[in-house]
């Protein structure tokens, strides 16, 4: 019981925290995270459509470099989605669907949340219900944490990238920025090509703390958004 | 933004639809519920005297999420029950079958045979739902007040004293729990006794909801039990009926909402009310159904199917908002539910498997 709930609380600790303290304050927000949640699950759909070609799953770096590619086409989709039910309610109805400078901020991390908690659903959900029972999995390219420990570190990892990814790629796409988009890109592919090494000889020692750095990196990004979004006149 | 916007923002519709139903899965006696299978906004319940434009998007939104917390609640009950309850009633010797079920799935069969018996299945549910319908409309129509609201009434109480026997007997298999007789059924009858005072009569709003939910529950559980196929077969043939019945202008639900609209009186039938939206309980009964199944196969599934029916309440929600009448609830979203569950257990199962083993993320 209690790895199963460690784990579960390393990966979902944040998102029920940032759902509860923000994300539920403003409602719309809440709508925001579902749908960014079914755009993820429609982009991890569409990436499993391509690991049937035969011999694919031998060339893992193009299948992840698939995978990061049609991620990325469903965030813009998003974006797309978000700004067009925005601009029907300004025509329509004559109101926003969010008020004030932080909008489009409040937005991204929404969305973003949603496409981590959707990644984290998938891809770590059912490796944590094999958590649970007697006994335990090592795996000897980490062998100091157990392998269900090391999956939810990883996932915690990337449900802040996708946070960051979000909000980095909300403000590229707004203001038609290549060198945000192009960064985006950048930490996206960087962070999950690297995670191809996992198989690799004591892959713990290199991968995690390079997704950590992306993590860091992503979150200075953000946070240098959030200081633009501020000093911006309304 | 003027009174006349506004009200046109907020009105989404005025009529309401009930539609019949039935419990008969595996038990000897019938167990009949009424179940409000759409979707209806009453802008009467709009209390709040906040104008202004922000305040007009948040509340919208607000009443949106008023329903999807109850439906994420029902949902995760009932993954709870498929998981803990099932497996102690399915060791007990319980046979899977029922009294309106033709044909009865084997491992054996071929898929034709499985896909025909399953059809042939579903168009039986979707015929006794139709026929009860029916029945409650005429009743309704002429008056039979009475008659419907004893049978809502004895309904609900076998429901929730049998389902609520069995849930608390496994419950305390489950956690190795004991309970002697006397406290078992005086809690046993309290809870049934509540419930129906709840749902029927007065209590606090957050205990009738309560009830509500658990009788969805109760009933969505009850009803994973059935074979794989034939569940499926259902699903898609309610919400294929749940358009017909609401939207065609001589549908059994088109009729009870306008008898109901020209009287100026509530429709009978087991509703949950939250804010603004009324949402009927046989979509609480037929999204818990659709998740439950989802998650005997697997975590994947189950949550794929879980985005899937709030995506599609929320996208519901929207068209009630533009089209402003009342909307069949369960269409989009069994639609993207049952879509999603195939392309899930056949496609990206294998995908996100593979990558658990490299412990690849992307």
């Amino acid at each position: 019981y209690l790895a199963l709930i460690g784990n579960a609380l390393i990966v979902f600790g944040p998102i029920v925290s940032i759902f509860n303290f923000y994300l539920c304050n403003i409602p719309q927000l809440v709508i925001v995270f579902v749908a960014a949640a079914f755009f993820y699950l429609l982009s991890t759909c569409l990436t499993s459509a391509f690991y049937f070609i035969p011999g694919i799953v031998n060339l893992p770096y193009l299948l992840v470099s698939i995978g990061v590619s049609i991620q990325e086409i469903f965030r813009f989709a998003l974006f797309l989605a978000y700004l067009f039910t925005e601009r029907g309610y300004e025509r329509n109805l004559k109101v926003k669907l969010l008020y004030g400078k932080f909008a489009w901020l409040h937005a991204s991390v929404a969305a973003g949340l949603g496409f981590a908690t959707c990644h984290a659903l998938l891809l770590n959900g059912n490796v944590l219900s094999q958590s649970y029972g007697p006994g335990t999995l090592y795996l000897p390219n980490c062998p100091t944490i157990t392998y269900f420990t090391h999956h939810s570190i990883m996932t915690l990892l990337f449900v802040l990238l996708n946070i960051s990814w979000m909000i980095i790629g909300f403000q590229g796409y707004i203001k038609k920025s290549v060198l945000r988009i192009i960064s985006l890109l950048v930490l996206h592919f960087a962070a999950s090509l690297i995670t191809v090494l996992n198989n690799k000889k004591d892959s713990c020692l290199y991968v995690l703390p390079t997704l950590a750095s992306l993590v860091v990196i992503g979150a200075i990004i953000s946070t240098v958004e959030l200081i633009i979004i501020c000093n911006k006149d309304e | 933004m003027s009174n006349q916007e506004e009200e046109r923002l907020l009105n989404g519709g005025d009529s309401q639809i009930n539609s019949d139903l039935q419990d008969n899965a595996i038990k000897e006696e019938d167990s009949d519920s009424e179940a409000v299978e759409t979707i209806n906004y009453d802008p009467t319940l709009d209390s709040d005297n906040d104008e202004s434009e922000e305040g007009i998007t948040t509340r919208y939104s607000e009443n949106i999420i008023s329903l999807l917390k109850p439906v994420s609640i029902a949902m995760i009950i009932v993954i709870w029950a498929v998981h803990t309850l099932s497996p102690i009633l399915n060791s007990s010797g319980v046979p899977v079958s029922s009294a309106v079920m033709v044909y009865t799935e084997s491992e054996s069969d071929s898929g034709w045979l499985k896909l025909g018996g399953a059809l042939l299945n579903a168009l039986i549910v979707v015929a006794m739902v139709c026929v009860i319908t029916v029945i409650l409309v005429l009743l309704f129509v002429y008056n039979c007040y009475k008659i419907i609201y004893g049978w809502l009434i004895t309904s609900s109480a076998v429901l929730l004293f049998t389902m609520g026997w069995l849930w608390l007997e496994f419950t305390l298999r489950a956690y190795s729990l004991t309970i002697d007789y006397f406290s078992y059924f005086f809690l046993l009858y309290n809870f049934t006794i509540l419930g129906v005072v709840s749902i029927f009569w007065q209590a606090p709003t957050i205990f009738t909801q309560a009830y509500l939910i658990v009788v969805s529950c109760m009933t969505g559980w009850w009803l994973t039990r059935l074979p794989e196929w034939t569940t499926w077969a259902i699903l898609a043939a309610v919400a294929i009926y749940d358009v017909i019945a609401v939207l065609t202008p001589k549908g059994p639900l088109k009729l009870l909402v306008e008898t109901a609209e020209k009287r100026k009186v509530p429709i009978p039938g087991l509703i949950y009310e939250s804010k603004k939206f009324k949402l009927g309980l046989g979509d609480f009964v037929f999204y818990s159904v659709l998740v439950g199944r989802a998650s005997m196969f697997d975590s994947v599934t189950m949550f794929a199917c879980f985005v899937c029916i709030l995506t599609g309440l929320c996208l519901t929600l929207f068209c009630l908002g533009i089209f402003k009448k009342a909307l069949p609830a369960l269409p989009i979203s069994i639609a993207l539910g049952l879509i999603f569950y195939f392309v899930t257990r056949f496609g990206v199962t294998p995908y996100i498997t593979n990558n658990s083993i490299q412990q690849i993320n992307v």
